[in-house]
């Protein structure tokens, strides 16, 4: 199993993460603490890709302090600089509400400032993100399945061309640069329904879901699964990629206190779905109850090594991405000491480490 | 002759049936609206209503040729050769006095129509190639209505006509990515992809092939400037 590292750029002051409800206004912004925030997340990027993070991942995120990447291409190019070893996660763009020739070329950019380290998933948005760029709502699944199908076709087409959607037109597409990594870089698909699976298996493009608890990843993989035979291929583990959130302390006791506390973006999202929010569609009462707002993995290493073992062997996820609840910094360091090594061969030849498996036969 | 109407949104075009005498051949066309003459050369269906054909007579003089060697009219020289077929197209065309057009080509049409541009350079403004079955890329099943043609292909970096090649992003007959086998062929060619239509594009996405092929007849290679309005409140 592969994990990564969600570094989500977090504000720091409690003032502005606080504020209940989206948009968060400009005036709690303080500069000096906006850098203070951005250092630090570099410096944890840093300290993954150090002590063993496979990936380090951004997400395109709109006016909020909990997240400070409104481009997650420029961040991820600020990554780029900063991490030798570890993919460059872009998860991703939000494909519905952007110009698709601009994030393909984007894309190319970043997969040569990481000299082919570039990991992308395409993402439709949460409901509040259509309000940042003025998007319909009821226009964004068929706007981000025909961008999808615009950026790789833009990443991987040698001569110029022109694209009559139903969404876009572009008389003229010429990407330059091209990416590294060729065709492209490995792409995924989020794939929070069953129909956004059945495109991905369409279309060959990993699986990306997030949140949400593991009898419905496990039955979401297994659709997906089976429109992958449907079209004559089947997903390695890799392809199957999983975004969390995760506390790890060097007890049980610790971590479950962290949990109790731990809100992430439920506040946030509830809070628009009142009043003016009332008119967007509303996200799966899952991911707002459970998936937004709990810690999927909680404990000591012991405990995380467990229950992500158990979460790959329900699921077939083979790559996690974890944004960690309390001091980041420290949960990086203790998951890259003694998770890491731990999970590294579950998934491989065999699922469980070996100790677990020796605990299960006794 | 007869007429035969198509109801084109809020327009109704009306399309007329003639023949045109060309030696021992008599070949069968449709021609309806006004404007600048654009030459239209079916696919498989052969010369019937056409979604396309509609739409475009709104704002030109359409000519919708039937390909005579298809066995279908009575009476015509089967041709030799795709070459010779579209050498007695050219007559067809010529005896009705047209001196400047654009030619649009679907499917199997499309050699005819390379050859076309090929033999008569001076007379064609602009050429549209919809889902051409002239070019296919190596190890590509072949389908139906294609014939090789090593000359015609030896021969097509001589076309410098604005040539705009149209290929389904669903096509199963052939892959999207043909339309670049024409334009690293053709030295004035670009390929446009129509998003989820397949090899039938007229009829899974009429409106947005109506939209790239008038736009490139009416301004050839100056269609790949926007002139969309963004202004809102003005």
């Amino acid at each position: 199993m592969q994990v990564s590292f969600f570094c989500a750029n977090g504000y720091l002051a409690r003032e502005a993460l606080g504020h209940p409800g989206w948009p968060t206004p400009q005036a709690l912004y303080r500069s000096e603490i906006g850098l203070l925030s951005l250092q630090a997340a570099l410096a944890q990027a840093t300290l993954a890709d150090e002590v063993g993070f496979d990936w380090v991942s951004c997400s395109e995120h709109h006016y909020t302090p909990l997240l400070q990447t409104p481009n997650a291409a420029v961040f991820a190019a600020a990554l780029s600089q900063v991490i030798r070893k570890a993919k460059i996660a872009v998860l991703g763009p939000l494909v519905s509400m952007n110009n698709p020739v601009r994030i393909a070329e984007e894309l190319a950019m970043l997969d040569q400032l990481s000299s082919g380290r570039l990991v992308v998933l395409f993402l439709r948005g949460t409901p509040n993100e259509f309000l940042a760029y003025d998007t319909n709502p009821d226009e964004t699944r068929s706007r981000t399945q025909e961008a999808s199908i615009l950026i790789i076709r833009a990443l991987t087409e040698s001569q110029p061309f022109g694209w009559e959607g139903r969404h876009y037109r572009f008389r003229t597409v010429s990407v330059w640069p091209g990416p590294v990594q060729q065709p492209h870089p490995p792409i995924y698909y989020s794939g929070n329904s069953l129909e956004s699976a059945t495109f991905a298996a369409a279309h060959r493009l990993g699986l990306g879901i997030s949140f949400y608890p593991p009898h419905m990843v496990a039955q979401l993989i297994d659709h997906y699964k089976q429109e992958c035979a449907k079209h004559g291929w089947e997903p390695s583990p890799d392809q199957l990629l999983y975004r969390c959130f995760a506390a790890v302390c060097e007890d049980d006791k610790e971590a479950d206190a962290l949990g109790a506390a731990f809100s992430g973006m439920r506040q946030a999202v509830e809070s628009l779905m009142q009043g003016r929010g009332a008119a967007l569609p509303r996200p799966p009462q899952s991911q707002v109850g459970f998936g937004l707002g709990e810690l999927r993995f909680c404990g000591s290493p012991e405990t995380l090594v467990r229950q992500m073992t158990d979460f790959h062997e329900a699921t077939g996820v083979g790559v996690i991405d974890v944004g960690f609840a309390g001091d980041p910094t420290k949960a990086i360091r203790l998951f890259g000491a003694e998770v890491l090594p731990r999970i590294r061969q579950v998934g491989a030849r065999v699922s469980r480490p070996p100790e677990l498996a020796a605990a299960a036969a006794d | 002759m007869s007429v035969a109407t198509q109801n084109a949104g809020e327009l109704v075009v009306t399309f007329v049936e003639h023949f045109v005498q060309v030696g021992r051949s008599r070949i069968r066309y449709r021609e309806g609206g006004q404007g600048n003459p654009v030459v239209v050369l079916h696919g498989k269906d052969g010369l019937t209503s056409s979604p396309l054909n509609t739409l475009l007579a709104r704002q030109f003089r359409v000519i919708a040729v039937e390909i005579p060697d298809d066995g279908r009219p009575p009476g015509h020289v089967p041709s030799q050769s795709p070459h010779d077929l579209a050498r007695t197209l050219a007559e067809a065309v010529a005896a009705l006095g047209l001196e400047h057009y654009g030619l649009v080509s679907t499917a199997a049409s499309a050699p005819l129509a390379l050859w076309h541009a090929l033999d008569l350079p001076q007379h064609i403004d602009a050429l549209v190639l919809i889902s051409p079955i002239a070019l296919l890329p190596d190890g590509w099943t072949v389908p139906s209505g294609y014939a090789h043609d090593p000359a015609l292909e030896r021969q097509l970096r001589d076309i410098h006509t604005a040539t705009l090649v149209l290929v389904g992003t669903r096509d199963e007959i052939l892959p999207a990515e043909t339309g670049r086998l024409y334009v690293e062929r053709l030295p004035n060619c670009y390929y446009a992809l129509v998003y989820d239509a397949g090899h039938e594009i007229e009829a899974e996405r009429p409106g947005a092939l109506f939209a790239a092929v008038r736009d490139f007849l009416e301004q050839r290679e100056t269609f790949v400037v926007s002139r969309k309005n963004t202004v809102i409140n003005p």
